[in-house]
């Protein structure tokens, strides 16, 4: 079996890994980072293609969590994480998000203000910027519905580089085109292609990870690899994975967080979706944090899968495609999931008992969007339920009830939490209030399961200025 | 030593070929009821990927999906005494009506996945112009 030797061995490559790698690498530490998934970049594939979804989505998209109502779990598994295949949009958590946490987990020192200097490091390395040029068609529909119903509503900076001259279409920000590749200039070592299967422990210390290397249509290898600390960061669900694989037990995996979120499909009468424009970056944040309505740009296919089992309706409407766009409700989830391990196969089975609340804020979530939609001039609206005909009218909306129904409507997630607390309260917090393990003194956690519930925003900008916060102490107290 | 989950991977490859033909005969059936008939190229391509989709799925998913779309032609001898493969367009638009309107939640997660997931690959395989677009939300 192949070894290696570091001093600090970081697990996962999301924006919770590159920003551990990157800063050890930079303060001079002597890192190797592991990543499961390929080392491709932005363009090797066109952004939600098949060819996207196969290459960087672990699953291709398609993990769930069981409950009565399935969700559909989505995450990134390449180098750069969730990072490489999100939207990149940037908002920040509001005082009441953060102040809540440090109060429930007895989190030390997190506010806006302790993550002030964190947030302005972030914004400087992944170049937070507002959008250049005119709207999309759908951010302009959801500006004008929020306006004329007094809802506020605001453009999301993004993670997004333009060019210094001229007017391009700019870049987004993901971890290979910044942390990754500064990590790697400050000499650190990177493993693409690489899964960690498990720890050895003893001693009340991370000895060893075991993990499978395969090189792109080559036979897997297994490898080790001997460290001094360790920084795990396979994201919300795969770390606790590990961990749990590893031997170690609850609370590690009990506490599962997600924004749940559905989407459906308006018809109007001009075009309004040019899916060449880009990611739409209008919200209608009136209802934040218990609720987001946002929009996406959607070209055909997406639609369709929206549309699907709209058979004779959708034949119709398929020829003006382009009058059609793709809008989104997303809620803060109150209840808790949890992650297992399942023998043998090394899968996570995850379970998500979506509860009467979420589903009530689903429904209300939706009805608002509906309301909107239509003040906006929707001409029509596809049912969220499968089942039901289109919506042509405001009042067509009080048909999906009080609480959206079991098993009737596709609910997925983007934004995942919780599954390793960080916080003093040591019978639900499997970290410290800086990310160290209370299980094992030499390892650390820095990725979206610390975060100990739903930030109500995107949260990869929470995460990013947490992960920073956790590796300067770090390295200003190990 | 390679895990079990890649060992059970490579020995189900080709279980996953016999079902191929059932896949690629629901997502011409969906894709006649959305947009008519299919084209035969893009279906057979389409359904290489969605195949390769249900078997990207945990394989807690993944397996029983392969056995439900088994299940599925099986149920097209009720219809019309054969599998579902071999039945002409109008028994099989019957066969995927009941299991849409099934009382078991399983039998509509099935159609569910296979209007969702079908139509998205044989639409994307088809849309070349798609590959250039984005449709991301936050
Ligand atoms: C489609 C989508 C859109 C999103 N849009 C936005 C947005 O616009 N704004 C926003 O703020 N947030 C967005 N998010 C959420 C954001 O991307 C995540 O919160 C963030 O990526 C979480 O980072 P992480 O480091 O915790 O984990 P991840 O990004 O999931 O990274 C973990 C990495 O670890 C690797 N890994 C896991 N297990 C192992 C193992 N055993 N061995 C080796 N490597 C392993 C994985 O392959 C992965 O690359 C979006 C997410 C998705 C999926």
């Amino acid at each position: 079996m192949q070894t290696h030797d570091c001093d600090v061995l970081v697990i996962g490559s999301g924006p919770g890994g590159a920003t551990t790698a990157c800063l050890l690498a930079e303060a001079g530490r002597d890192v190797i980072l592991l990543e499961e998934g390929a080392h491709l970049g932005l363009d090797s594939a066109p952004p939600y293609s098949i060819a996207e979804t196969t290459q960087k989505y672990r699953n291709g998209g398609l993990t769930v969590a069981l409950g009565r109502t399935m969700v559909t779990c989505i995450e990134g598994r390449c180098v750069g994480g969730g990072s490489e295949i999100n939207a990149a949009l940037c908002h920040w958590p509001m005082d009441q998000t953060l102040e809540g946490w440090s109060e429930r987990f007895r989190i030390r020192d997190l506010s806006n203000r302790s993550l002030e200097p964190f947030r302005a490091e972030v914004e400087r390395d992944l170049t937070v910027s507002s959008l250049r040029g005119p709207l999309d068609g759908a951010s302009t529909i959801l500006k004008a519905g929020a306006e004329a119903l007094g809802w506020r509503s605001e453009e999301v900076q993004r993670f997004w580089q333009y060019p210094d001259s001229g007017d391009g279409p700019g870049q987004r920000q993901s971890m290979t085109e910044t942390l990754v590749p500064r990590a790697l200039a400050a000499g650190c070592r990177l493993l693409p292609d690489t899964r960690v299967i498990r720890l050895v422990l003893g001693g009340g210390e991370a000895r060893e990870a075991r993990a499978i290397h395969t090189p792109p249509g080559e036979p897997p290898e297994a490898i080790r690899v001997r460290f001094r600390h360790l920084f795990v960061c396979g994201g919300p669900i795969q770390t606790p994975l590990i961990l749990r694989r590893s031997g170690l037990q609850d609370p590690i995996g009990q506490n599962l967080r997600m924004h749940p979120m559905i989407r459906l499909v308006a018809c109007f009468d001009d075009p309004i979706n040019d899916p060449t424009v880009g990611v739409p970056v209008q919200q209608v944040v009136a209802f934040k944090p218990e609720m987001t309505l946002g929009c996406s740009q959607a070209a055909l296919p997406h639609l369709v899968m929206w549309l699907g089992g709209q058979g004779e309706a959708l034949r119709e409407r398929l020829a003006n495609w382009q009058t059609m766009a793709l809008f989104y409700v997303l809620v803060e989830g109150t209840t808790s999931g949890s992650v297992q391990n399942l023998p043998l196969l090394n899968e996570p089975l995850m379970r998500y008992p979506l509860n009467d609340t979420d589903r009530g804020r689903l429904s209300l979530a939706l009805q608002r969007l509906i309301r909107l939609l239509f003040t906006a001039g929707a001409r029509e609206i596809f049912h969220p339920y499968a089942g039901h005909p289109p919506l042509r009218r405001k009042l067509d909306a009080n048909t999906l009830g009080d609480r959206i129904p079991h098993g009737k409507t596709a609910v997925s997630t983007i934004h995942l939490f919780g599954t390793c607390p960080m916080g003093e309260d040591a019978s639900r917090c499997v970290v410290d209030s800086w990310g160290r393990m209370r299980a094992l003194g030499n390892t650390w956690i820095n990725d979206a399961s610390i975060l100990p519930d739903t930030t109500g925003v995107n949260p990869q900008a929470t995460l990013l200025a947490v992960a920073r916060r956790n590796v300067r102490h770090y390295l200003e107290t190990v | 030593m390679p895990s079990l989950a890649w060992r059970v991977r490579r020995r189900l490859a080709p279980v996953a070929e016999v079902v191929r033909p059932t896949v690629a005969s629901v997502v011409e059936t969906l894709v006649a009821e959305s947009e008519g008939p299919a084209d035969p190229e893009i279906l057979d391509r389409a359904s290489h990927t969605m195949l390769g989709r249900i078997q990207a799925m945990p394989r807690y998913i993944g397996l029983p999906m392969m056995a439900a779309t088994l299940a599925f032609d099986a149920s097209g001898v009720a219809f019309g005494r054969r599998p579902f493969r071999f039945l002409p367009p109008e028994a099989r638009a019957r066969v995927l009506e009941a299991w849409r309107n099934a009382p078991v939640g399983v039998f509509r997660t099935f159609v569910e996945f296979y209007e969702k997931m079908g139509t998205f690959v044989y639409f994307s395989e088809k849309d070349e112009a798609a590959e250039a677009t984005a449709g991301r939300e936050g």
